[in-house]
């Protein structure tokens, strides 16, 4: 096998002309990398010089540099409560937390990130550089293979809106990866739920937005004992999983439902996320 | 390839492969501190500090570590002159076969640099990337309490 | 966490009983010692192994002619130039108990991770390269994978040709049978038939890994005097040497094993696997090499727990005294038989005992061959699974009989002074030795325990933890044993050094579990000299007495008396030479603060002193003594633990939120160290009890030899813990001590089971105790079970 080469470019402009060719991908902590096995890469293309490790709020979005480790990113957002904060939080390990990046994740899709639930709850949009450069929707990058080819992911946009919300991660031991996940977003007022966002991760088709259980809640009033309206929305939760870590499908089912109405529950008692965002840029 | 790096304040010119691992490159060259457990980013035996962050070693492309900082166990702390989080092992019993140690003191270390006062909650995330079959933790968590409230009153 | 340790109070001794740091925890907090890993191997030839990747298999060639076309390979090891000698990789005692049923290279694969051959080279990469360009023609041959048909007519047999077993022992490799272990007293149907209650039930174990997080090792060198020197991560340093002689046919006197540190070991590394195969690349190659396995080949190719079924039938009146007690056990022995005897009967010896007052007893248990990886020695060694099954009877009795189960434990277990039958009856391989229990704190254990726990608030109260979780407490009891009686030899020497110091050599095996300072401790307290003066050395064959090495919870009852009774041999000659200087009579003189004094204190001399002139200056000669000690028998150490779960009613998810430990062992020589033997098997334990198991595909091949997906807990998973060490007296230890190594790693699995029981009304008997089995048993129970099958567990 020849040898790998890298390449440490130090602007964006010089981003394009190094993934075009063969067997070139982004590096950034690297841990996908050594997942998925190195043979057939010819080439790694390190993002660290690049400034990719930024997060600022701006317009009403907040935007995540690629770059930036869960840990970074976590912390970033702490004050602010966002879910994205607290799911990063509870992934894999603490050295973990500190090399898997946002970038890479995103890339590697898998059905065990504990980023994609909130980012795509959140209607998550990138930007991309290289081959295909410029803006795309979250769920269009992760829809089309040929999007993720020769192409290096610089940031993250969410919208910087009060969104409450609760992260659930279905696991064995604590530090596992989760045979699921469930983001549950909400935007309410006094007694209404005015927009709800719900999305699982893991499930047979890997990620889906759960439409049906959205459109229950939304609008719905919210009593002091919700259990009716959370029967009703997990009701419409029409959904499959593989076995899969020792759990059945038809376990990971009932407890997909289970959890649904838990974490609904746990949204509608959070606070609101704020604006606090630690602006600035992490090394 | 060819590189620079700065391990525990020493600058070394090495070559290395572009597919090589830190674990390995640091362990060949000799710094068998940094232990190997599992090389798969689970057990924490292969854990230095990156720039003062704590990584896996064994999850590390040596290539991207190069022109910066590593920390291992031993430059926190000397057999003559151990670092107060090593002395809070030891007199704990944190320590038993001490395999895992060295990666648990990194850890701490990193935890109280960020944390000073750690609540056990606090300390437990910070060390939940460290496995450990012989203590069951207890001691360890116990270590670690006794470096922070000996670290702070130094401070 | 809170410190909850709650000491006894000792009698004031300076040393023994004393939380000393251990002698080499700053060397390793520092990293200044080294593992095996660790060494440095300029040179050195590096090994790796080719595995079979099928379950049952007959190589019918090796082709290595592309593996030694490998730049830098030097050598390649397999059958066909590696003499057929048969042995057990057990590390036990000669003749041992185990049966001679493996050879290094075979042409008969019995398991998927079963060895093909080892390729040595100048580098890993070219040793691993060459490994993987090995040709092989395999004939494919019918596993055997379930243990219970294991003895049907028509199954694949794994052994029979000349395997043999060393000891007159029932062994019958032609029915798959690697052993069998029979006990029975009074009159079993009898005792049935008057019976009020029939408790009958089945349980069931997984194969677990010890996953010590030094994985296995060996370097081994050609010493200046063309001696063979062996540096390995064993348990049993000794047994290692013996083996190896054997299988490189080179003299014993011409080998070294040396012991480093150890990064844990709880029976995994109570094998000789690595050795003589590092052993006989360097004989053959003169050059030194190095095998060091991944965390891979330590799941697959290393040994596990034995896996078990047992099947109990107990049988009581209305009183609660049990009047008959049927324990039917079959081990999975997997591909070779290491250890199947001894775990087997454990199961037994090691259970029956502690509710000594049954009368009619049955014991039959059955270790089988399959086409698995190879069980072996872990930590608790068979009494674990022999009290996840008994635990659960005794609870279910106890609550027919409406008594409380703590209650219940202190009125029948084995009491001070009394015996059982099953002592005698139940040895290792051979009778076991009748011993009269001299020391049993269990029903102080039992109330502390019970205290600690708030059990009085917490059982049969199902108390609700929120919207959808209940609360419940149980028990586990256990014994365990000190060393094997009549078997485990531990020997000591010291020497005293002209300043007053001096070294302890003892053969006795530390892995990580301090007992290089215990036994320190234990001659500090002789000679009333501060343990900094004693430099310990321990497991090296060359320089050390004879020990058998880390296993049987053995080191502190067998190893410390042979310490204990070095030390005072030391102590009568420096008396004698003392009392020579003052120009007194020895009996007037003894030993305090390192000297030798009389009665009134005004003639005194110094142990400085006393050696000095003993090097130097007159009637010159080394003060030096040895001492052996065999145990004739085994005290028991004894423990109750208690659980506390929450138990989700709706996803059937255990949460074990407290444990408690009450456990008796003698007099700790070191508290900590006692209490951290405790906390680590208890963690063990529990993680055993909830999520450990090995799976395996319909191949045989095991699908999860990672951390990824064989998950152990970390920091994030531990419950509450508090350990209790109950004062008690061995008289026939060391200072009272017993031992504490294993017996806390019996009672998770059972406490838990029983805290599920008192939390929502389901027993689940087979581990892991998955939150899916709780979910489905309360679905069944509340019958809403549904009739589809969902019993497909995805594996990775």
């Amino acid at each position: 096998m020849a040898e790998i080469q890298w390449y440490f470019p130090n602007e964006l402009e010089e981003v394009p002309g190094i993934l075009a060719r063969e067997g070139l991908v982004p590096h950034s902590g690297g841990t996908g990398i050594l997942w998925g096995g190195m043979t057939r890469i010819r080439g790694l293309m390190d993002v660290s010089r690049l400034d990719l490790k930024f997060c600022r709020a701006r317009d009403g979005t907040i935007e995540l540099g690629a770059a930036l480790s869960y840990c970074q990113a976590a912390a970033a957002l702490a004050e602010s409560g966002h879910v994205l904060s607290r799911s990063l939080s509870s992934a894999a390990t603490e050295p973990l937390r500190n090399r898997i990046s946002l970038g890479g994740s995103i890339s590697m899709f898998p059905y065990w990130s504990d980023l994609l639930g909130p980012l795509l709850a959140s209607e998550a949009e990138l930007s991309l550089e290289g081959a295909n450069s410029g803006t795309r929707a979250l769920e269009e990058f992760l829809q089309n293979r040929d999007l993720r080819q020769n192409t290096l992911i610089t940031s993250i946009r969410l919208p910087d809106q009060p969104w409450q919300g609760a992260y659930y991660r279905h696991t064995r031991t604590t530090t596992d990866r989760p045979a699921f996940s469930l983001t549950v977003l909400l935007r309410r007022s006094a007694r209404r739920i005015e927009e709800t966002r719900i999305v699982v991760v893991g499930c047979s088709e890997r990620y889906r937005r759960l439409v049906g259980v959205e459109k229950v809640l939304q609008g719905s009033e919210i009593r002091s004992d919700p259990s009716q309206l959370l029967e009703e929305a997990a009701g419409q939760l029409v959904i499959d999983f593989p076995a899969r870590m020792g759990f059945s499908a038809g376990y990971l089912k009932a407890c997909a439902a289970i959890e649904l109405k838990r974490t609904i529950a746990s949204a509608l008692g959070s606070s609101p996320a704020s604006s606090k965002l630690k602006s600035g840029r992490a090394s | 390839m060819t590189g620079i790096l700065s391990i525990n304040g020493a600058e070394l010119r090495i070559s290395l492969r572009g597919d090589e691992v830190l674990l390995d490159l640091l362990r060949n060259l000799g710094y068998t501190e940094v232990k190997e457990g599992c090389r798969e980013g689970a057990c924490g035996s292969c854990l230095v500090l990156l720039e003062g962050v704590l990584v896996n070693s064994c999850q590390v492309l040596a290539a991207s570590a190069l022109g910066r900082e590593i920390t291992t166990v031993k430059g926190l702390g000397t057999f003559h002159e151990p670092h107060p989080i090593q002395e809070a092992f030891v007199e704990t019993g944190a320590v038993q076969c001490g395999f895992c140690t060295p990666g648990m003191v990194l850890a701490t270390f990193a935890l109280l640099k960020k944390t000073p006062r750690p609540s056990e909650e606090q300390i437990r995330h910070a060390l939940d990337g460290n496995l450990c079959r012989c203590t069951g933790y207890v001691k360890i968590i116990e270590a670690v309490q006794l470096a922070a409230e000996r670290m702070a009153s130094d401070a | 966490m809170p410190k909850h340790h709650e000491q006894p109070a000792y009698v004031g001794r300076p040393y023994v009983g004393r939380s000393l740091p251990k002698n080499d925890a700053l060397a390793l907090a520092t990293a200044q010692e080294l593992f095996t890993a660790d060494y440095p191997s300029e040179g050195a030839l590096h090994c790796a192994l080719l595995y079979s990747p099928h379950a049952h298999a007959e190589i019918r060639s090796i082709d290595t002619e592309a593996a030694r076309a490998v730049e830098g390979v030097v050598d390649i090891l397999s059958y066909e130039n590696v003499p057929r000698i048969l042995h057990t990789s057990a590390g036990q005692g000669y003749p041992e108990p185990s049966p001679y049923d493996a050879v290094l290279f075979d042409r008969r694969m019995r398991f998927a991770g079963d060895r093909v051959a080892l390729v040595a080279a100048n580098t890993l990469e070219a040793a691993r390269k060459a490994a993987q360009n090995i040709e092989v023609d395999y004939e494919i041959l019918e596993p055997l994978l379930d243990r219970r048909r294991a003895m049907d007519e028509g199954v694949p047999r794994l052994h029979g040709g000349d395997d043999h077993a060393k000891i007159p022992v029932a062994y019958e490799p032609e029915n798959n049978l690697a052993a069998e272990v029979q006990i029975a007293f009074g009159e079993l149907e009898q005792g049935f038939a008057q019976a009020e209650l029939i408790e009958e039930h089945d349980y069931s174990l997984p194969a677990a890994s010890h996953c010590a997080m030094e994985p296995h090792a060996a370097l081994a060198y050609i010493d200046q005097r063309g001696r063979l020197v062996i540096v390995s991560t064993t348990q049993v340093p000794f047994h290692a040497r013996r083996i190896v002689s054997m299988l490189i046919e080179c003299p014993l006197h011409r080998i070294r094993v040396i012991k480093p540190r150890i990064g844990g070991g709880f029976g995994g590394k109570q094998e000789v696997i690595l050795e003589p195969l590092v052993a006989l690349v360097a004989w053959r190659n003169k050059r030194p090499a190095r095998l060091v396995l991944s965390r891979r080949e330590v799941f697959i190719a290393t040994r596990t727990r034995h896996a078990a079924d047992l099947h109990l039938k107990t049988g009581a009146v209305k009183d609660g005294s049990i009047t008959a007690l049927q324990m039917d056990c079959l081990l999975e022995a997997g591909a070779y038989g290491t250890h199947s005897l001894t775990v087997l009967s454990n199961v037994g010896a090691k259970v029956l005992p502690l509710f000594n007052k049954i009368e009619n007893i049955r014991f039959h248990g059955r270790s089988v061959y399959t086409n698995l990886p190879v069980s072996g020695a872990y930590r608790g060694y068979g009494a674990t699974q022999g009290y996840f099954a008994w635990n659960q009877q005794i609870d279910a009795v106890a609550r027919w009989a409406g008594q409380d189960v703590v209650e219940y434990c202190k009125r029948w277990h084995i009491r001070d002074g009394e015996t059982s039958g099953v002592f005698e009856a139940l040895g290792e391989g051979k009778e076991g030795v009748s011993q009269v229990v001299q020391s049993c704190g269990l029903s102080e254990c039992l109330d502390r325990g019970a205290r600690a726990i708030d059990w009085a608030k917490k059982r049969d109260r199902r108390i609700r933890v929120g919207e959808d979780k209940v609360k419940g407490v149980g028990l586990a009891v256990a014994m365990q044993g000190s060393g094997i009686p009549l078997i485990d030899m531990g020997a000591a020497s010291m020497k005293m050094n002209e300043d007053g110091s001096f070294n302890l050599y003892v053969g006795a095996t530390d892995i990580g579990t301090g007992s290089d300072t215990i036994l320190a401790q234990i001659a500090a307290e002789v000679l009333g000299v501060p343990i900094e003066k004693f430099i310990v050395l321990s497991s090296d064959t060359d320089l050390t007495p004879f020990d058998v090495g880390a296993y049987a919870s053995s080191t502190t009852y067998v190893s410390g008396q042979a310490v204990k009774a070095c030390a005072e041999k030391i102590a009568a000659q420096i008396l004698a030479t003392a009392a020579e200087l003052l120009e007194t009579d020895p009996e007037k003189l003894h030993l305090e603060a390192e000297r030798a004094c009389d009665k009134t204190g005004r003639q005194s001399i110094s142990f400085e002193e006393v050696a000095t002139s003993a090097t130097y200056n007159r009637d010159q000669y080394q003060i030096q003594a040895q001492a052996s000690y065999t145990c004739q028998q085994s005290p028991p150490p004894f423990i109750a633990q208690f659980a506390e779960v929450d138990v989700d009613l709706k996803t059937g998810r255990v949460e074990v939120v407290r444990f408690v430990s009450a456990a008796d062992c003698g007099r700790p020589i070191n508290p900590v160290l006692a209490e951290g033997q405790i906390e680590g098997a208890v963690i063990n334990g529990i993680s055993y009890a909830l999520w450990e198991e090995y799976r395996y595909d319909e191949n045989g091949r095991l699908t999860n030899p990672r951390f990824w997906d064989y998950r152990i807990f970390t920091t994030r998973d531990i419950p509450e813990l508090q350990t209790i060490l109950v004062d008690s007296e061995e008289p026939t230890g060391p200072f009272g001590a017993k031992s504490i190594g294993e017996v806390a790693i019996n009672g998770p699995a059972p406490a838990i089971a029983n805290a599920v029981y008192d939390a929502v009304g389901v027993r689940i008997r087979d581990l892991p105790i998955t939150p899916e089995k709780v979910w489905r048993a309360l679905r069944e129970q509340s019958g809403t079970a549904e009739s589809a099958d969902t019993t497909d567990q995805g594996g990775s």
